[in-house]
């Protein structure tokens, strides 16, 4: 089936099965930001926005985002930059691997809600796991990027 | 000063943009896709398997199965060679060991057609009798390595006729006159569990042909020498005619310490010379790579009445699965690597019995046995306290061991071989145990306060101690080049699996070469490009790798001198990083480096420097749990986790105390929520992250990490490693805590909020 | 999961005829357990251009489009505290932006908190073909034929609270109690492992937490007695809430 994908504010046609997921196609149009990690949406580190909500790449249908406004961390990497410097500053970006799942989670709940406090955040986070971290500096960093720190 | 000082990871950008870095990430566009068909039986063997129909699809380009596969036997284990693990593993089997053993392999130019593909192959089952339980393995009369074909390279007391995959014992003092002598003698048994690693990247290898005709492994693994000499021996090409080259690894936790994909996706390319790729999908990660060894722990201790620990004895029998990679080794650390911390004792014993069952390969898992090992001592000497009315915290201050002492258990157990007596010359053991006492507020909350009339908080202790590389055995090397400007090249093998080790090594080449971290640029893990390290496991690239690192710039530092000596002709050079001091003058480094490229004296300086441990020098820890449990339901919650850590000196303290949180809640997980579970017919049940649950952010209370620092001596600027010694105290530390609150003692993992319940109910 | 054909219809009827006159055709709503089957589905029919998302309240009366997702009920300002409370925890935000409340009602799953919660405020369904029905009749006995849900209302309550007990925060439930207070109150216990049931008592005391009215049974996440105990506890927990 053809589509027309917006990613990122740019349009890109393609040709999708009916069944393939949209992890696999904008991994095939090089945005590698995407990343798979498991088979079952538990993981979050596919996480995308699809018209600015957060939702796993690998359960979305690319037929299903036609006309849509898909956004990758390619798209936002200045929004990701302000909070990935105190990840930085922490060394809470261990593998990697979960990191641009975490920025897009993060960015579309300051998209939601600028001013959290830690508990949303958390909460907000849930879904997003990292096994190498434990957690707590991440939430370091972001209480830091909130302008709160303990 | 760059050591010592927290400086942001040098992959930090580029990975939280999200840029192109792991394995998959370089697949190229006409990679064929590898899949493998597994089994779906615990036990068989293989009547006949018919590929013709698969074959026939024109866009599938090779099938393999064991009728056509080389017959080498190999172990899959990441390990020095010779590897003390039995070889008893090929790369495809008449006989299939457990559910997900591989039977063929498949490559195809599309997902899907590699699926209908592997549909289509026929494969006729003759099913055998499974052993599932390993507590009925040993001399079992089904046997899963039959005929007398498995080999160890040396002696580990490996018997595959009896199903033993190895064994190992020792003894030091008479165990049975000094039990005799004892005041107090408790005997019990413990039980771990199989967990799995769960790493955010599934296990991937991507395959080509270079432009020489050389296969070349692009993999996210963790020992990519010894992946290149693994597939060298089980497809039978040379080693010069290989690559493997390790780029971002999503994780690995010992997962990643063995041969996986890159076999089955290197047989694919050589076979039709096309780029090939296999990444695993979840399922076969649980399901088909390792999990952790579960262990039975007969632990015994032996005291007086005022305390003093006399006689420790740990019996051991573990379970490796279908494979034996890593068997004797984790069951040797179970006791290497926990009974030293009381080295007082009068007769210490270790023995151990590690056996097949059809079940998933166990494996390397951070830990490696030592958090096995813990669980039982650590919950065996609060046993002991409460039989002699002791606070817990009193008898381990009274048995543990001190900085300049040794135990005999050194000497005596290695890893998979002999030990190396080793005089500890940095410990803060003991007061690591008296800050964690003071933070979790000890006196207060010893043993439980009941916080509402169904919930009562308790706490608990454990300590624990782990290693620096393996002695004699474990080495890493580092290569440092000068370029012009008078920046570095520094190439290292050491493979960073997301611990930080590429920046924590320029951190030491950098301090030791007098500039800013941002003058040595470090390319790691490539066999043509980089030199030789080991890997990353038995926490040993900070103190092993970082020795060959500072070695290497040491050698560099007397290579510029002498260089200097000549090119300016004079007496005395001293090198001092932005500058030389030639015979008294400063003679600007940078233009120095400079002119050897293009004007004086021409010449490329370069230098190695390689270490090999002559001892292991253990970080410890001590962890404090404070657990909620609701007494209606044995509902239990990490509250708080305080930790002490002496790891030496931390290289960088922010990776450091990220290792430690993050090794911490893997602990927390195989406490109470991790468990690999097979059913009946051999299928592991929770093969997703929909039934595998490890600790999301929300289900542990504040985990508090701070560092005792101690100079280690040996180690580069005083220190030691810190990747695996977090994991070992959640067990204990949780298993007491929740003693002192409930009065109910739990001997094995994990800790559910059912089994307290009945436990209670009692 | 593999997909012959995919079609997102602009119109309900459209959508209902090709749904009755397709062997083998299935709806999608989020899609989040669609993907799990191993099966080739030879018609999708996407309900993402109906416009049957939505929550509206009137005098009273609170309903629910059928392709609401999951995150809406959470963050809702119109909604009884079960609904918030009950959708909290199915899995992560992402996923909850894409399940919906018809996806969590039609696949009649045991273990959903969002059938347990609309059970206890006795909700009904709305179907294309169908029309009304109580939620609790659709547990009880499906349907006969295919049909679209369109939506789910409820009258809402005086008070409700919602508590369930999961391995790790995201997981789901072992079981899960769900309290609805009207002129009585209405217990809704899911993950029994069965489907969720409700019974309805005048008052809630010492009795109720007997929990006589309801049947567990054991399975690999917990046994029989020790759902009940939880259940228990859980109940008691909501009681000493304040409801």
């Amino acid at each position: 089936m053809e589509v027309t994908l917006i990613i990122n504010g740019d349009h890109y046609g393609f040709s999708a099965e009916p069944d393939e997921v949209l992890l696999d196609t904008l991994r095939k149009l090089g945005f590698k930001s995407v990343k798979r990690g498991c088979d079952t949406a538990s993981c979050g580190v596919c996480n995308i926005l699809v018209d600015g909500k957060l939702v796993p790449s690998c359960a979305f249908l690319t037929v299903r985002a036609n006309r849509r406004n898909i956004t990758t961390l390619e798209g936002v990497s200045k929004q990701a930059e302000e909070i990935g410097n105190f990840f930085m500053a922490e060394g809470v970006e261990q593998c990697g691997f979960c990191t641009p799942g975490h920025m897009m989670s993060l960015i579309a709940l300051f998209n939601e809600n600028p001013h959290p406090d830690i508990e949303t955040v958390k909460h907000y986070l849930a879904g997003n796991m990292c096994r190498c971290s434990g957690y707590e500096g991440q939430h370091r960093a972001i209480e830091a990027f909130m302008g709160g720190g303990k | 000063m760059r050591v010592n000082t927290s400086i942001p990871k040098v992959d930090g950008k580029g990975l939280i943009q999200g840029k192109p870095a792991f394995t998959d990430d370089f697949a190229p566009r006409d990679a064929l896709i590898v899949k493998v068909l597994r089994s779906p039986y615990p036990h068989a063997t293989i009547k006949s398997i018919k590929v013709e129909q698969a074959l026939a699809m024109p866009e599938i380009k090779c099938i393999f199965t064991y009728e056509n596969v080389p017959e080498a036997l190999f172990t899959r284990a990441g390990q020095g060679f010779p590897e003390p693990s039995p070889y008893d593993a090929r790369i495809l089997d008449r006989t299939v060991r457990y559910v997900g053993d591989a039977v063929a392999i498949v490559a195809g130019t599309t997902e899907q057609v590699v699926d209908l593909a592997l549909e289509k192959i026929k494969v006729d089952y003759e099913i055998k009798e499974p052993i599932l339980e390993y507590e009925h393995a040993l001399d079992n009369p089904v046997l899963l390595h039959e005929g007398n074909y498995t080999k160890s390279m040396f002696p580990i007391g490996h018997d595959a006729s009896r199903n033993l995959a190895a064994s190992y014992e020792m003894m030091i003092g008479d165990m049975d006159e000094v039990v005799s002598k004892c005041d107090v003698v408790i005997k019990e048994r413990y039980y771990t569990q199989a967990q799995a690693h769960a790493m955010s990247e599934p296990h991937a290898v991507v395959a080509y042909m270079d432009v020489q005709d050389r296969l070349t492994l692009v993999t996210s693994t963790q020992a990519h020498y010894h992946i290149r000499r693994i597939v060298s021996k089980a497809i039978g090409i040379p080693l010069s005619r290989i690559r493997v080259i390790k780029p971002r690894v999503g994780g690995g936790f010992g997962g990643k310490q063995g041969i996986h994909g890159e076999i089955y996706a290197g047989l694919v390319t050589l076979k039709t010379g096309k780029p090939s790729k296999m990444v695993y999908t979840r399922r076969e990660v649980f399901e088909s790579t390792y999990t952790r060894h579960p262990m039975r722990i007969d632990m015994t201790v032996g005291a007086m009445k005022d305390g003093t620990i006399k006689a420790l004895n740990m019996e051991v029998l573990s379970n490796t699965g279908a494979y034996g990679e890593h068997a004797l080794t984790v069951l040797m650390v179970a006791g290497a690597k926990t009974l030293p911390m009381y080295n007082k004792v009068e007769s210490v014993a270790f023995k151990g019995e590690v056996v097949y069952t059809n079940t998933s390969p166990a494996g390397a898992y951070r830990g490696y046995g030592a958090i096995q090992g813990n669980f039982a001592l650590e919950s065996i000497l609060d046993e002991l306290a409460h039989r002699l009315d002791m606070d817990p915290l009193a008898l381990r201050l009274k048995n543990i061991i001190h900085e300049g002492e040794t135990s005999d258990v050194f000497k005596k157990m290695g890893e998979g071989t002999e030990g190396v007596e080793m005089i500890i010359e940095s410990c803060k053991l003991e007061t690591c145990l008296h800050r964690v006492k003071d933070s979790i507020n000890w006196q207060e909350k010893y043993p439980k306060k009941m916080i509402s009339p169904h919930r009562v908080r308790g706490v608990g202790l454990a300590l624990a101690m782990q290693g620096s590389g393996i002695p004699c055995i474990d080495m890493g090397a580092a290569v440092l080049k000068l370029n012009d400007g008078g920046f570095f090249n520094l190439t290292v093998g050491a493979t960073d699996i997301g611990t930080g080790s590429d920046t924590v090594l320029a951190q030491i080449a950098a301090e030791t070469l007098k500039v800013p971290v941002d003058q040595i640029v470090i390319y790691s893990s490539d066999t043509d490009l980089a030199p030789f390290d080991k890997g990353a496991y038995a926490s040993s690239t900070t103190y092993v790798s970082g020795n060959g690192v500072k070695k290497a710039a040491e050698n560099m530092i007397k290579t510029i001198e002498e260089k200097a000596k000549q090119r300016y002709q004079a007496k005395e050079v001293t090198y001092e990083g932005a500058y030389l001091l030639v015979d008294g003058a400063k003679k600007s480094f940078s233009e120095f480096a400079t002119e050897l490229y293009y004007s004086h004296s021409q010449e490329q300086l370069v230098a190695t420097g390689s270490f090999v441990g002559e001892k292991s020098p253990p970080p410890y820890m001590a962890g404090a749990a404070e657990v909620e449990v609701d007494l209606r339901t044995g509902i239990i919650e990490v509250v708080r986790y305080d930790a002490y850590v002496d790891c030496g000196v931390p290289i960088n303290p922010n990776l450091s105390r990220i290792q430690v949180e993050g090794a911490l809640l893997q602990g927390i997980g195989m406490t109470l929520y991790e468990e690999a579970d097979y059913l009946d017919n051999g299928r592991l049940f929770n093969n997703s992250f929909l039934t595998y649950k490890v600790p999301t952010r929300m289900d542990v209370g504040p985990m508090t990490v701070s560092f005792v620092e101690s100079y280690e001596p040996s180690g580069p600027y005083g220190a030691k490693s810190v990747g695996e010694i977090g994991i070992d105290t959640p067990p204990a530390a949780i298993a007491n805590a929740i003693f002192n609150a409930t009065g109910i003692r739990i001997r094995s993992l994990p800790i559910t909020s059912e089994v307290l319940y009945r436990a209670m109910k009692k | 999961m593999r997909i012959t054909r995919y079609i997102q219809p602009n119109d309900l009827n459209e959508a209902y005829e090709r749904l009755v006159e397709t062997k083998g055709a299935v709806i999608m709503a989020g899609g989040m357990f669609l993907r799990l089957q191993h099966r080739t589905l030879p018609l999708v029919i996407d309900l993402g251009h109906l416009g049957l998302d939505g929550i509206s309240s009137a005098g009273g009366l609170v309903t629910i489009g059928a392709m609401t997702p999951l995150r809406c009920l959470e963050t809702s300002q119109d909604l009884p505290d079960i609904l918030k409370k009950g959708t909290r925890q199915v899995a992560g935000v992402a996923v909850r932006n894409m399940a919906t409340v018809g996806g969590s009602i039609m696949g009649r799953y045991p273990f959903s908190d969002v059938a347990c919660c609309l059970l206890a405020l006795d909700a009904k369904l709305k179907f294309h073909y169908h029309g009304e029905m109580t939620l609790q009749s659709f547990l009880d006995h499906g349907l006969e034929g295919e049909d679209i849900l369109l939506e789910v209302f409820f009258e809402m309550p005086e008070a409700s609270d919602y508590k369930s007990f999961r391995k790790t925060y995201t997981d789901f439930p072992t079981v899960a109690v769900g309290v609805v207070k009207r002129e009585s109150y209405t217990v809704a216990i899911g993950a029994r492992p069965g489907r969720a049931k409700k019974w309805t008592y005048d008052e809630m005391n010492r009795q109720t937490l007997a929990l006589e009215a309801f049947e567990f049974s054991s399975d690999r996440r917990a046994s029989a007695e020790y759902r009940k105990q939880l259940a228990a506890a859980l109940l008691e927990d909501i009681m000493e809430g304040g409801m």
